[in-house]
């Protein structure tokens, strides 16, 4: 019989050089800064950095009481929830019609993941020349329709450039997840529903969607990480968190407060808040993947 | 395959073209624009075509200073992301497959510390710790140094898990095989996980460089100087919200050159390189095992105490149930498993404390363990290498190991090309071409078909014979073992039950254990009780004792299904049992029939040459004679 125990070398000193690289980096750039985040977020200091305080929660309740705090907050869930729909939401249009082709299946494929590796601040910046006010050609177009698009002023419309770039890197993630997701249910049973009598659209909500819970629930979490936290170099190079505040994210904010406007009191508090959302989302994200990928 | 009607299809045309638009056209018209004089692109709507400023354009920005990036251009910025992207790439993969290979092929005390040290991080992406983080860069004077742009994103928890996860996959037998061929942890992690990894080192390099090329806030804050930033905050940098004087042309030009590099993508190529056998040596080893014992976590005994001597050139054939610490015993023998107490010999050296490389030994595993992305010559190869052999004497050895397996033909193929037998064939190659004093066997044939196991049996004997190698062989088959053996060790719970050639076990088992495990069907056993007079089976029927010595209150008589003997009448046979049988069904299978039934309320079973004529419900009586009697005490020994 096989022993079921993994077989090892017997060493006693290598192991340890070989985590060497990866525990020195982890500790000197991760748990220090997020140890000192930690530590700063429950002292004030004096208005001349001579001393400071412990005030418990103190810092936290003055952060979430801030209006601005409260509005960047407000900004990012429906930053995020716009971007993860639309995202997602034509993403799986297309593969559902990708999946449906014969013909040219291979073309579409390929050129459906073309923005990919598009980073963010670039997506941004693509949409930005389409949509630009003062010489973008789509913008001219939607003026010369008689509608005043001005994203630099009109903040509604800012959010929409946002969340039009972000959501336009993401499709091709998506895409390529929900293809897969496809074609892992079996064909099987869709000729078992066709037989059943269901026509194509019944088949679609009733087999195929249903089936697809579990990639698309993945997708929700990654989609909503991304939009959380990714997506500060479209925030940065497109609207610059405005106008007013309009498109200012939390992500946005903690880089706002602490390197441009120099408001380090809160920031850590800030930095603190992000880091339980975000371990938040990965915890529901694992609680799922777990049952997926095997980590044991 | 479900059609769909050709007016679904179509509208499923309509709207992938429609989303091909979407996703496609800014890249377009980022390049269309890109090939367009400022003037042309400050009076919209822009062409949808090229224009004639393609060289100028690129040139200007590749080559020329960029006014609103200090003067710097865009090719530099373009030189700091390929830097930053690969320094990232490497980085990450070189320390992540390091810590992997650490977490899984080792064990050491805190290695889950470390584990969870590592996951942890997992859950904080740079943009949520940026501040703390960026104070501890200024503390240490890491601003504005490659350094500090790229050694804090080295660390990569996702990468150490994919890595982790990977190897996970790799059979164990594969990091004993090649602890067998006397490879250390290093020459394991260059020759057989590297190689094996090359795919996935692949496919993370492209993901990791994207990564690395698409970071926007780390760059942004680590560096302020102009000609250290990457492509994308220079391009951030290009633009004004305010004023009007964004060069869109040359911004366009940095979106399509910042968006080319993704197709960059890394073949790595096999090199194949290529590799059996001398003359036989006569100092052939023996085995011996002396009082081996394994205590797995201080309680567990698996192996208990047990003592074996092999004679040079015999084939041992360790046999008995799952979990009868056989296996255990093999990889004792081999040098996988410690040995909690008692010696192991080899050649009359005692080997406890040698390494599996050390041994002088070769063993063919169930799953065979061949090296999948090696050929089968350099399967056979690698151990040979691995020694320092000069390379005409390892190719001559291959050689002639693949002559006498008749896999000659078979040396360039990788072992996915080959069928089971001719897999077995080539495990048997890599341990004939090391010419080793041992040859250790775990169940080499469990993988195969019945048919090939009958053939492989035949070969594996006939080939031992003929190099005369002292092996050992485990297997749970007892047909195979019987066959196969020279030396029959039987073995159940962790102990010894019995060792000795296979017929003399058949016919003397020293226990009911033996007595039920060696022999197809096994042989009946009834429990009897005896009184002063004689033998008493369970339903109280009295049987003739006649010389049967039994001290014991209890006892078990045993007889093989073909000692018995159908007799018409009722008569006694001299120096024999007789019983009386119920049949409960015949199964003929040609040659032979077996008669199932019941003796003094338990089953039995009595094979019949040729056809039987008996009928369910039937009484028959049967004689077993005394010298085919078997007779086990209450406590199973043989009496």
């Amino acid at each position: 019989m096989a022993s079921s125990t993994r077989v090892t070398f017997p060493n006693k000193f290598l192991p340890y050089l070989l985590l060497a690289p990866q525990v020195a980096i982890t500790i000197v750039f991760f748990y220090w800064p997020a140890s000192q985040a930690i530590r700063q977020s429950v002292l004030r200091e004096d208005p001349f950095g001579l001393s400071s305080k412990f005030v418990g929660l103190g810092n936290f309740k003055r952060v979430l009481s801030d209006p601005n705090y409260l509005n960047s907050l407000q900004v990012t869930v429906v930053f995020s929830i716009a971007t993860a729909l639309i995202a997602m939401g034509f993403a799986l249009l297309f593969a559902v019609m990708a999946d449906k082709v014969v013909r040219g299946k291979g073309i579409y494929r390929t050129l459906m993941i073309w923005p990919y590796a598009v980073a963010p601040a670039i997506a941004g910046m693509l949409w930005l020349f389409l949509f630009n006010p003062s010489m973008g050609t789509f913008a001219y177009m939607i003026r010369s329709a008689g509608y005043n698009w001005d994203p630099l002023l009109n903040g509604d419309q800012a959010m929409v450039l946002v969340v039009a770039a972000a959501a336009w890197k993401q499709i091709s993630y998506n895409f390529l997840f929900f293809v897969a997701g496809l074609q892992s249910i079996p064909k099987s049973l869709i000729e078992a529903a066709a037989i059943d009598g269901a026509g194509e659209t019944k088949r679609f909500w009733t087999i195929v969607f249903p089936l697809l819970a579990p990639t698309t629930f993945f997708l929700l979490v990654v989609n909503t990480v991304y939009a959380f936290f990714d997506t500060f170099g479209i925030i940065h190079s497109v609207t610059g968190g405005g106008p007013g505040k309009a498109t200012e994210t939390l992500v946005y904010k903690v880089y706002n407060d602490g390197f441009v406007n120099l408001i380090l009191g809160d920031s850590a508090a800030q930095s603190v808040i992000l880091m339980v959302i975000v371990i938040g989302l990965t915890a529901i994200q694992f609680r799922y993947v777990e049952r997926k990928v095997h980590y044991g | 395959m479900i059609q769909n009607n050709p007016i679904s299809r179509f509208v499923a045309h309509i709207i992938l073209i429609i989303g091909i638009l979407i996703v496609a056209f800014p890249i377009y018209y980022a390049f269309v624009a890109s090939t367009q004089s400022l003037q042309d692109i400050m009076r919209p709507p822009l062409s949808l075509l090229p224009g004639g400023h393609f060289w100028e354009n690129y040139t200007a920005a590749l080559f020329g200073g960029v006014g609103r990036i200090g003067g710097v251009s865009v090719g530099r910025l373009l030189i700091n992301s390929t830097i930053m992207a690969l320094a990232i790439a490497v980085g990450k993969i070189i320390i992540s497959i390091l810590s992997a290979y650490a977490i899984v092929f080792f064990r050491f005390p805190g290695r889950m510390v470390f584990f969870w040290l590592i996951f942890i991080t997992l859950m904080l992406p740079v943009e949520v710790r940026i501040l703390p983080t960026y104070k501890v860069m200024v503390d240490l004077g890491l601003i504005d140094t490659y350094t500090g742009l790229t050694v804090p994103l080295m660390a990569s928890a996702t990468a150490t898990l994919l890595f982790r996860q990977f190897f996970m996959t790799i059979p164990g037998e594969l990091v004993e095989a090649a602890r067998v061929d006397g490879a250390g942890p290093w020459r394991f992690f260059k020759d057989i996980l590297l190689p094996l990894s090359k795919t996935n080192i692949a496919a993370l390099f492209v993901i990791l460089f994207i990564y690395g090329w698409t970071q926007y806030l780390w760059p942004l804050l680590m560096t302020n100087r102009n000609d250290m930033t990457t492509i994308v905050i220079g391009l951030r940098k290009m633009i004004s919200f305010a004023d009007a004087d964004t060069e869109w042309h040359l911004v366009m030009v940095t979106c399509i050159l910042a968006i080319l590099p993704r197709s960059s993508s890394l073949s790595l190529c096999n090199a194949g390189s290529c590799a059996v056998w001398s003359k036989r040596r006569n100092d052939m080893a023996s085995v011996e095992l002396t009082g081996v014992r394994k205590v797995y976590g201080g309680s567990v005994e698996a192996v208990k105490g047990v003592n074996i001597a092999i004679n040079d050139g015999a084939l041992c054939v360790l046999v008995g149930p799952s979990g009868c610490g056989k296996s255990t015993l093999l990889r004792m023998i081999a040098g996988l498993e410690s040995i909690t107490d008692g010696t192991v010999k080899i050649e009359d050296k005692v080997v406890n404390d040698l390494g599996p490389a050390e041994r002088d030994i070769a063993m063919v595993f169930q799953n065979y363990a061949l090296y999948p992305h090696m050929k089968v010559y350099d399967n056979m190869a690698y151990g040979l290498r691995n020694r320092g052999m000069p390379k005409d004497q390892i190719d001559k050895r291959a050689r002639e190991a693949a002559a006498t397996l008749e896999l000659t033909h078979l040396l360039e193929r990788r072992p996915r090309e080959l069928s089971g037998g001719q897999r077995q064939r080539v495990a048997m190659g890599r341990a004939i071409v090391r010419n080793p004093k041992v040859f250790l066997f775990d169940e080499p044939l469990s993988n195969l078909d019945a048919k090939l196991r009958g053939q492989m049996r035949v070969e594996i004997k006939n080939l031992q014979r003929q190099l005369g190698v002292t092996s050992v062989y485990v297997t749970h088959d007892q047909l195979e073992a019987m066959t196969l053996a020279d030396i029959l060790v039987v073995m159940n719970a962790g102990a010894v039950e019995q060792i000795g050639a296979p017929l003399d076990i058949y016919e003397k088992p020293a226990s009911t254990f033996v007595a039920s495990f060696i022999g197809a069907p096994p042989m009946n056993l009834i429990p009897v009780t005896a009184d002063g007079s004689g033998l008493v089976l369970k339903d109280g029927t009295r049987i003739g004792a006649q010389g049967l010595a039994v001290s014991d209150k209890d006892a078990v008589i045993g007889f093989r299904p073909e000692d018995l003997e159908i007799s018409a009448g009722t008569d006694t046979h001299a120096g024999g049992l007789a019983l009386d049988l119920k049949v409960l069904g015949v199964e003929p299978v040609g040659a032979e029939s077996y008669v199932y039934g019941i003796i003094g309320g338990e089953r039995v079973v009595v094979r019949v040459a040729g056809r039987s004529v008996s009928q369910p419900d039937d009484h028959l009586r049967v004689i077993i004679p005394k010298e085919k009697l078997h007779l086990f005490g209450g406590d199973g020994k043989r009496i």
